[in-house]
């Protein structure tokens, strides 16, 4: 099984599902922090699974990871990497004036940021479900503070088990001055033929 | 990248590489992955495999076929096949393992044994087969760790975020 089924018809059907869900998740996070936040989708395509840690800034790059399985008709990983800076900026907003530093959050502020990543990857989804006309479930968050490649390994080792590549919907958050992210969703590759149905089934690109 | 005069060549997800003295090999941001290197300390020939699975599910049921220092059960006779093919003996070799750990420890899990803890005793039951013996170990946890790794002296380093340095 690879990504290699899926066309660059289907690929662009995919993608347009996904800037759906990335203006859902838009607007779900401004009701939640107050604060504009955009999300562009920069890429919908299939990465080697030894690149994907570069997506994220590099192996040793420190991310706050919050990692949120997807169960349904389709089951994916969804993985939203904040910098240290940004997760803290976003802290200050949730709870004025903010952590202490990324090494000693409490668990109300690691709670913050998974609910933070709840909202987003759960309006995401909804949106992506509404599109494809498919079941998106996701699970409880799961919280990590380390190296991008360290966090991110344990989703590549599920997705590796039947695949080199993964197909990969790369979106990147941005707000004003510097709060930025990057959120992964990977469909895992078992289910790959069943998005391949739902987008036939979508309108032309 | 370097570090001192040594180039460190940087070993990828699912690769090996084995080199000769003054070599040194690593892995950056190591977390559920393991790391197996393997040292022959007469010849200073080494390999250093970045391991993701124990090994592939059976064929016809979608698996992967994959770079060979994917999986624990191929990734280790690889190595030893290539540090023979340098002219090492690989019946002089030992090896260090480091990784396994669980990142998203917080989260209760009803699986009997992590990925991480699959991917170990993979790792040491290979290694076991082959007649291997264990020269260091940094497992478990729930950090991640980058591994450096001399070819020559066979010290392999051991660095992460919220940990002190140590040498296996």
């Amino acid at each position: 099984m690879t990504t290699s089924i899926l066309s660059a018809k289907d690929l662009e059907r995919l993608r347009r599902i996904s800037v759906e869900g990335a203006y859902a998740a838009e607007r779900a996070l401004h009701q939640f922090t107050g604060v504009g936040v955009r999300l562009d989708v920069a890429a919908v395509s299939s990465v080697d699974l030894a690149d994907v840690p570069a997506l994220l800034g590099g192996p040793e790059a420190p991310v706050v990871g919050i990692h949120l399985k997807v169960f349904g008709e389709c089951r994916a990983s969804v993985f939203l990497a904040l910098p240290p800076r940004t997760a803290l900026k976003v802290l200050a907003i949730l709870f004025p004036p903010g952590a202490a530093g990324i090494d000693e959050l409490s668990e109300m502020e690691v709670s913050g940021l998974m609910e933070m990543g709840n909202i987003l990857t759960c309006a995401y989804l909804n949106a992506m479900s509404a599109a494809l006309g498919m079941s998106l479930i996701p699970s409880v968050p799961m919280f990590a503070s380390d190296m991008a490649g360290a966090v991110v390994d344990v989703l590549l080792i599920e997705q590796g088990q039947r695949a080199d590549a993964a197909l990969v919907i790369h979106t990147e958050m941005t707000a004003e001055p510097d709060l930025k992210g990057q959120l992964l969703l990977m469909p895992d590759p078992a289910s790959l033929p069943r998005i391949l149905e739902a987008l036939a089934e979508g309108p032309e690109p | 990248m370097r570090r001192g005069e040594a180039v460190i060549e940087r070993v990828r997800m699912g690769e090996i590489l084995v080199r000769e003295a003054p070599a040194q090999l690593a892995i950056y941001g190591l977390g559920s992955c393991v790391a197996v290197f393997i040292h022959d300390p007469a010849r200073k020939i080494a390999g250093l495999a970045h391991i993701l699975l124990p090994a592939p599910i059976p064929r016809g049921a979608g698996a992967a076929e994959g770079p060979t220092g994917k999986y624990a059960g191929t990734a280790i006779p690889a190595i030893l096949e290539a540090i023979r093919g340098l002219g090492g003996r690989p019946e002089s070799c030992v090896a260090k393992v480091a990784g396994g750990a669980h990142m998203f420890a917080a989260t209760p899990s009803t699986d009997r044994e992590t990925l991480g803890e699959r991917n170990i005793r993979a790792a040491l039951e290979a290694l076991a087969r082959h007649g291997i013996e264990i020269a260091g170990m940094d497992i478990g946890g729930s950090y991640g760790r980058t591994v450096v790794a001399d070819a020559g002296s066979g010290a392999v380093t051991v660095t992460s975020l919220k940990r002190d340095a140590k040498k296996i």
